[in-house]
């Protein structure tokens, strides 16, 4: 049995030591906002946050993850929309929707991290995420609003 | 089990009910337990439901029925604008929902999601819906006001009776009394509907209704679905992407794994795109993944199907040397007399690789059956299509008859579809679930998804010109290429065929393979000759990927037009100008209308060419040209210009899409960085003009990649790359700037999911040759190609 705490709240899986952290949340917890795509850490529609850093879900024994905090895209806005959500909003982002969720993990642990990146860091850690609609030209667009968003909430 | 033929459901479900429910239901109370006082009954309210598409409820609220696959395009919320325009609705009150089969079949009509179709072939019906809803809520609201019909306006779901001032919202309209009201099918018909300058809501950029779910992670995709009791599965894919057998498999090494269950051989006939594939079903999908590592499957693998890509563009030049085995699917003027007479000709072969969808939702499928109905749920694209063909699987390996089987399919988004999304995983599922007797949930792993592609076919075109005094004459195109329609196993109904026009026994091409070879240009002597590559569809079984023929005509069209004007000492510009004039422009192939097959129960007609096809082609080169400050004089050394046009030609009014592509290329690598990409796009009436822009955005991009990226490798008759990091697609730091310009004429509304993938490639690669003079003739462009190509430069100059 293996302890986790995520979004907040405590759980419990007798999941086998090196199963990817990921099947644990979608399919035990019914956590399905993260989502597969490649099971190899290529895409990142599996991103989530383990101590406030953005990881592939994917490439994470459910073992490693015990007694960190972990934040999936439901508690990320669970009370209040991030102010990435809030962006990716505003500029219609979403078209399938499918990689949404890893693309929205992965800006808003940049913007944690870095509240105001420059253009070739935003572009470097946003080309680590997969669109097969091709939403970048708005995901690029969207981080700066975001950055934009975020200075005004932090005020 | 059975050999299941699919064409038995297409026949079947064509006669089925292809006629909407348009008049009005009668109004009635349910009754419903109170379960805390029996004595006291619940009442549900009323709903009004005008027609099929849409209910309001007495809150106003209106919830309007989509009968299409979510998948990226926010079809939802145009469809709702176009009802919600007629209907006069506060757009605060629209609500969308995603009805199931078989209910949406029988009230809705058929559930397809395709070709670009979903607003083009549903905006006259659902105009007249809403025009419907506000007639009869005009008339009821006028006389509750106790005021005359002819004085009284609908607006933001409000009847006003502009003499007295009063007013009544819809939502009181509906909570005090009841509607009946019938218009058949010529009242229907004479509903007077707005003109495009009155449109108030068609056109708005309104947020997509769909998209609050789609950032907070509740959106539920296919994947995402759960049944009571289910377990998990996964496949195992055969040695050849087609005709594997299995002989035998061993298990010993699953049992040692916590969580194994069983596999199973569902033993589909070799013709079946499923042949060979085994399912390995576990607890856990994680354990069904270990199971599947460890199993040991011996497979009859045919040799005639270890073929390459190469070998089968062998096969398309060995095809073209003999003509009596090319389709001949138009032929205008005299092409031989033509050629003969020219002063020169000119020559060009082209190619296109295999092209994988990469949708990043795995294919999936959970199934299961509670009492005696099955559950299905599925972001498919095609779902009344699911459901007869699971349907028919249900009845032919249970033994009930097809018309008992209760089968219901929940409507899910799709992640990613381009066409790819429809029934295998559903198969694959549904005869676990047999087997075991318990709900299944089978995910396809990426490596899985690679191998089992139906992906766009390899092509191999041949064009060529005449030219006298200094002008084109004559215009051959000869094709080769896989084609759906014609897979053998489809059984497709011989009416999608397109016949040999010279009537040569048993030769044809298949619907949709040839778009786009129907080009605008007016040149007097054209024809088009397909070269059916059978030995293709027998090893790949090719689908449709963002457009079908498009995909590659546009290509190889295109690139062809420019090194044509290169050769004449035109601008690509003015000739293609020159030529776009509307002249000689009967093209009629027979066009297969699958909207009047299966939306309208009629037959497949031949095409009429629209009115002002060229000339709408020339107005959005000359928009996006004069965008983009289009010149080719160079002012960087290795920097250049291309443009090409394209458009979907196979519909009842085409897209036009024109790109200008900018281009640098590094002459030491090879590599060729997209600057700039700019598109002018008639599309006729706009439905929302934000969701319209992120079509041509993403479309355009996808193009993009596909010029530059996708190669889907074909080798021993097994595509071979296993995952995302060896099928490269592009990636956000690689995205050129994008200009996009939507040009409104105020026509009737076409599609734009794919339109804007078509023209990047050819612009690109015209851009290419402006910049280095090189003239790259494959997809994708690879620098192997370019480097080779600047070495003969040099060795000509030397």
């Amino acid at each position: 049995m293996f302890n986790l705490v995520v979004n907040g709240e405590s759980f419990y899986t007798d999941a086998e030591a090196d199963t990817p952290l990921l099947w644990v949340i979608r399919e035990e917890l019914g956590l399905s906002g993260t989502k597969f795509g490649c099971g190899k850490g290529i895409c990142g529609a599996c991103s989530i946050h383990i101590n406030g850093e953005a990881i592939r879900s994917c490439q994470i024994r459910v073992e490693d993850a015990v007694g960190k905090t972990i934040t999936t895209i439901e508690g990320l806005g669970a009370k209040k929309l991030h102010p990435v959500q809030e962006a990716w909003l505003d500029l219609q982002v979403p078209q399938c929707g499918y990689c949404q969720s890893g693309q929205i993990m992965m800006a808003a642990s940049l913007l944690a991290n870095n509240p105001e990146p420059t253009d070739e860091q935003i572009i470097s850690t946003m080309s680590d995420n997969l669109c097969r609609c091709m939403t970048y030209n708005r995901v690029k667009k969207e981080k700066k609003k975001a950055v934009e968003l975020n200075k005004k909430e932090n005020v | 089990m059975k050999n299941f033929n699919r064409r038995d459901f297409l026949v079947f479900s064509a006669a089925s009910s292809t006629s909407l429910a348009l008049g009005f239901k009668n109004l009635y109370s349910n009754e419903v337990k109170n379960l805390l006082d029996p004595g006291n009954p619940l009442m549900i309210p009323t709903n009004f439901e005008p027609t099929a598409y849409f209910t309001m409820e007495p809150s106003g609220k209106t919830k309007v029925h989509i009968n299409k696959c979510e998948m990226g395009q926010h079809i939802g919320t145009a469809l709702a604008q176009i009802i919600a325009e007629e209907l006069e609705l506060d757009w605060s009150d629209i609500d969308i929902d995603y009805p199931g089969y078989p209910e949406n079949l029988s009230t809705l009509g058929y559930h397809f999601t395709a070709s670009s179709r979903s607003v083009s072939a549903h905006f006259d019906e659902l105009s007249s819906a809403g025009a419907a809803g506000r007639i009869a809520l005009l008339e009821t609201g006028a006389e509750l006001l106790n005021a005359n019909l002819e004085d009284c306006i609908a607006k933001k779901s409000k009847v006003i009776d502009q003499w007295s001032g009063n007013s009544i919202t819809y939502s009181e309209i509906l909570s005090q009394t009841t509607i009946e009201r019938k218009f058949d099918k010529e009242e229907l018909k004479s509903i007077k509907l707005k003109n495009f300058k009155d449109y108030k809501l068609i056109g708005k950029p309104l947020k997509a209704l769909d998209n609050f779910s789609k950032v907070n992670g509740k959106a539920k995709f296919g994947i995402d679905s759960r049944l009571p009791g289910m377990v998990y599965a996964t496949i195992v894919t055969p040695p050849t992407r087609k005709a594997s057998k299995i002989i035998s498999f061993d298990d010993t090494e699953c049992k040692k794994v916590k969580g194994y269950i069983k596999a199973v051989n569902p033993n589909f006939d070799i013709s079946d795109p499923l042949s060979g594939y085994l399912i390995v079903i576990a607890k856990t999908f994680p354990e069904a993944m270990r199971s599947a590592s460890v199993v040991k499957v011996k497979w009859d693998v045919p040799e005639e199907n270890k073929v390459s890509t190469n070998d089968l563009f062998i096969e398309a030049m060995e095809l073209m040397k003999d003509k009596n085995k090319g389709s001949v699917s138009y032929h205008e003027g005299n092409i031989d007399k033509s050629f003969k007479e020219s002063e020169s000709k000119l020559k060009s072969e082209y190619t296109t690789s295999f092209v994988a969808h990469g949708l990043l939702e795995p294919y999936n499928s959970v199934i299961g059956k509670f009492n005696d109905t099955w559950h299905l749920f599925s972001g498919t694209q095609y779902n009344s299509f699911n459901g007869l063909i699971i349907g028919g699987t249900i009845a032919a390996i249970t033994g009930v008859k097809p018309e008992e089987v209760k089968l219901k399919i929940h409507q899910r988004l799709a992640g990613g579809g381009y066409g790819s999304r429809f029934v295998n995983a559903d198969r694959l599922a549904l005869i676990a679930s047999i087997n075991l007797g318990i709900p299944i949930k089978l995910i396809y792993t990426r490596e899985a998804m690679m191998k089992d592609t139906e992906p766009r076919t390899a092509s191999y075109h041949k064009l060529t010109a005449g030219i006298s005094k200094n002008q084109i004459n004559s215009f051959h195109i000869e094709l080769s290429a896989g084609s759906l329609v014609k897979r053998p196993e489809l059984n497709f109904p011989k009416d999608w065929y397109v016949k040999d026009i010279e009537g040569k026994e048993g030769l044809s091409s298949g619907a949709w393979t040839t778009e786009g070879s129907e080009h605008w240009y007016s040149i007097p002597n054209r024809k088009l000759t397909f070269y059916e590559n059978k030995k293709l569809n027998s090893v790949v079984p090719v689908g449709a990927l963002r457009q079908i023929g498009n995909g590659y005509m546009a290509f190889s069209i295109e690139s062809f037009i420019d090194e044509i004007a290169y050769e004449l000492g035109q601008d690509p510009l003015d000739f293609r100008l020159s030529l776009l004039n509307n002249k000689n422009n009967d093209i009629s192939t027979p066009w297969i209308d699958i909207d009047n097959i299966l939306l309208r129960g009629g037959n497949p007609t031949s095409r009429k060419r629209d009115e002002g096809g060229a000339l709408r082609l020339k107005n959005v080169l000359l928009a996006a040209t004069g965008k983009a400050g289009y010149s080719l004089k160079k002012k960087e050394s290795n920097k250049g210009v291309g443009i090409a046009v394209a458009a979907q030609y196979a519909r009842k009014s085409p897209s036009f899409n024109a790109c200008v592509a900018e281009v640098k290329v590094d002459t030491d690598k090879g590599e060729v960085k997209v600057k700039k990409l700019t598109y002018a796009i008639d599309c006729g009436t706009v439905i929302n003009r934000d969701g319209a822009i992120a079509q041509i955005e993403g479309a355009g991009l996808f193009g993009l990649s596909l010029a530059l990226y996708e190669d889907l490798k074909l080798e021993n008759g097994s595509f071979t790359q296993k995952n995302f990091d060896e099928y490269k697609m592009l990636r956000l730091k690689d995205i050129p700037e994008i200009d996009i310009e939507l040009i409104e004429t105020g026509g009737h509304p076409t599609g734009l999911g794919e339109v804007g993938a078509i023209a990047t490639a050819p612009a690109i690669a015209n851009a290419i040759f402006n910049a280095i003079g090189v003239r790259v003739k494959s997809l994708p462009i690879k620098k192997e190609e370019i480097l080779s190509k600047i070495d003969d430069l040099k060795g000509e100059k030397t």
